[in-house]
């Protein structure tokens, strides 16, 4: 589907590439704002990064797929806007993370309204790095493989398995730093 | 609990933390300075393609007159005083050949110019 729009856009009829913001508008909003955690900056990125594709659009390869060449732009333009990782990461032992935590997050994360499951994970996700953030989202939000994830961010594919598992466990242990009152309160 | 249920279930926390483009003129916003974009693309485009063509045709003309070896000079008439003045400046005075590539390129310009006014006018009325 891509492809014939990527084609109708590259004939001449413009109108069509409203088809790639409306596609993948919304993801890479959430990739940019993982990395800056900023609503206007990370919608700027966007716009930026549409606009970056489209005068690039003849230049494009078809040997990968249209989103992942795009979240990579958006990657990179965010990555750029944020210099480097002004974030302030909370250092988490991830070998103290066990079954015992996953089922008890999941237990209290589950007895939730939406709305706090919203607040606490987008607690959580700030609270962790950027890399971790955007692993997280790429292959759980997103669902792209891991050759794809290499292709976005550059990470060897060898460690991104280890990278992303360790992000996971990063990501309960501050679930249940976060949910910890809600724990006692269940307890 | 296995690795395939806390996938499951990491999976399901974070479709929570989905976020979405909640300006409604964002689309708007975006394709105009799309549709901007492209329409500059094209008129610098139409610039080159306009000169190429020029030169080109230029280059053209003067190599069929070398190859019939016809001289400029020998088949314009030379009654008019305008055309006297502008033969004697050429041949006899090699520093006016510079003016006279500049004219030579503000004329191909101003045509460039009306050209793509005429089709930039076009291609607004036509819907491109």
């Amino acid at each position: 589907m891509d492809n014939i729009y990527l084609q109708k856009v590259l004939e001449g009829d413009v109108s069509k590439f409203s088809f790639f913001i409306e596609k993948y508008g919304d993801m890479a909003f959430s990739i940019a704002f993982r990395i800056i955690n900023n609503r206007e900056d990370a919608e700027e990125i966007v716009q930026d990064s549409f606009l970056k594709v489209f005068k690039a659009l003849s230049k494009f390869k078809r040997d990968s797929k249209f989103s992942t060449w795009f979240y990579r732009i958006v990657v990179n333009n965010s990555l750029s806007r944020l210099k480097r990782d002004k974030a302030v990461s909370t250092y988490v032992d991830v070998d103290k993370v066990s079954n015992v935590v996953i089922e008890k997050v999941e237990s209290v994360y589950k007895g939730l309204t939406h709305s706090d499951q919203q607040k606490f994970i987008n607690i959580a996700l700030v609270e962790m790095s950027v890399e971790d953030r955007l692993l997280l989202t790429l292959y759980y939000l997103n669902e792209n493989t891991l050759e794809e994830i290499t292709e976005i961010t550059d990470i060897a594919q060898e460690n991104l398995k280890m990278k992303i598992h360790r992000a996971r466990k990063k990501m309960f242990i501050i679930l249940e730093k976060t949910l910890k009152s809600e724990i006692q309160n269940l307890l | 609990m296995d690795s395939k249920n806390v996938d499951k279930l990491t999976k399901d926390i974070l479709e929570k933390s989905k976020l979405e483009l909640t300006n409604p003129d964002f689309s708007n916003i975006l394709m105009s300075k799309i549709k901007s974009e492209s329409h500059k693309q094209s008129i610098l485009h139409n610039i080159v393609l306009y000169f190429l063509t020029f030169l080109s045709l230029d280059a053209i003309i003067l190599a069929l007159l070398k190859l019939m070896h016809i001289r400029i000079t020998d088949i314009v008439p030379k009654t008019t005083a305008f055309t006297q003045g502008i033969f004697s400046n050429i041949q006899n005075s090699p520093s006016n050949i510079g003016q006279f590539l500049l004219m030579y390129f503000l004329i191909m310009a101003i045509i460039i110019f009306g050209l793509n006014m005429v089709s930039s006018t076009r291609s607004k009325y036509s819907g491109i």
